[in-house]
């Protein structure tokens, strides 16, 4: 008896040792990785309206009706999430659930707006097959020229007041995200971020902030 | 209040090795650590340096007096805890919050202060207090009461240091 417990105490000992020698080690791991990874965001692509730019002033036709405004003060106070696609980008599609779902979180305060160019029929076919009944899709290849996209999908996000919050080209949720974070934070980038503290770059590829 | 030997062991071990790390650490970054006690701002400059040298060899004694059962060991642990204590909530209380800590593995992770810090001490203080005010009970201790006081030190130290290095990581999350 005696000796059954010794060694049940013994084992657990160790074993307790080897426990927190491990939680120890996985937790300077994980600083380890906190360091390594920085923010990680949608790719900024240079050109087009700048972050922290008025909006440019469209009124454009939505394919469903009615008509949809951007730039300048938003009448409902909203922020407008200006998310280019096209019906032959599969990578768009694969998007569509968590546009929805951001529409969905931000509901109160975010007015989500899909813009595309190019033929009718496609596009409206892409509506009823994504179903994007809820959102206006707009027909504008100025549009895209303004925002110079030229890599899809692309988003832009659109501040109540009507400047230009973050844009980016969005491959995932987090990329898509990211914009909101960086109107939160009001860093566009994550070159900006980074060089609060250091010396500034010149920067070809700007990220926004994650 | 009596306590079991095997708690009073393991309690002034663990103290004893905490207060021997950090005077280790101490004296292995001198200068360091005498930037430290400057930024805290609480001593004259004159002091700094003389107070810089006395810390850790304080610590050290404190650490060889629990070890061989001396009362005044542990009170004095309790002391330079409650003296650290103060130290971070005076410096906190003047907005300083971005100096360093000065503590275990200071200078390498860059702690600054913070309210924990000071909660930490007066707990770590309490303990120490209370292991000094109790009596030992008068139990023979055998190989097994060695063993787990041995590894009970152990499993504390390796616990301190999972909490130094996960609270970075948690303040990093909520910022």
């Amino acid at each position: 008896m005696i000796a059954a417990l010794s060694i049940a105490i013994i084992v657990q000992w160790v074993l307790l040792l080897a426990l927190c020698t491990a939680v120890l080690l996985l937790f300077r791991q994980v600083g380890m990785l906190h360091e390594r990874l920085g923010p990680v965001g949608a790719l900024t692509l240079p050109g087009g309206v700048a972050i922290g730019d008025h909006a440019p002033r469209f009124d454009l036709a939505a394919v469903n009706g009615g008509v949809v405004k951007l730039g300048g003060q938003d009448i409902g106070g909203q922020d407008t999430l200006l998310f280019f696609l096209s019906p032959r980008c599969p990578m768009c599609k694969s998007l569509i659930p968590i546009v929805k779902s951001i529409a969905r979180d931000e509901s109160a305060t975010l007015r989500v707006v899909l813009a595309s160019d190019g033929d009718e029929g496609l596009q409206r076919k892409m509506i009823s097959s994504e179903r994007l009944e809820a959102f206006p899709l707009v027909l504008s290849t100025e549009l895209g020229m303004a925002y110079a996209v030229s890599k899809l999908p692309y988003a832009v996000l659109i501040k109540a007041d009507g400047h230009v919050a973050a844009k980016g080209l969005i491959n995932n949720r987090e990329h898509l995200e990211s914009l909101f974070e960086a109107r939160r934070s009001g860093v566009a980038s994550l070159q900006e971020y980074l060089e609060r503290g250091r010396a500034p770059l010149k920067p070809v590829q700007q990220r926004t902030v994650a | 209040m009596t306590i079991d030997p095997f708690m009073a062991f393991a309690v002034r071990g663990a103290f004893a090795t905490l207060m021997s790390a950090a005077a280790a650490h101490k004296l292995r970054d001198a200068s360091d650590f005498r930037q430290a006690v400057e930024n805290y701002r609480i001593l004259p400059a004159i002091a700094v340096p003389a107070a810089a040298r006395l810390i850790p060899v304080v610590e050290a004694a404190a650490a060889a007096l629990t070890l061989s059962g001396n009362p005044i060991g542990l009170l004095a642990i309790a002391g330079l805890l409650l003296l650290y204590a103060a130290a971070i909530a005076i410096n906190l209380k003047r907005g300083h919050r971005h100096i360093d800590c000065g503590c275990l593995a200071f200078g390498k992770v860059g702690q600054p202060i913070n309210i924990l810090m000071v909660a930490r001490n007066l707990l770590f203080a309490a303990t120490a207090l209370a292991i000094a005010a109790s009596a030992t009970a008068d139990r023979p201790l055998t190989w097994i009461d060695w063993l787990g006081i041995l590894c009970a030190i152990i499993a504390t130290a390796l616990l301190y240091g999972i909490v130094e290095a996960a609270m970075p990581q948690v303040r990093e999350i909520k910022s």
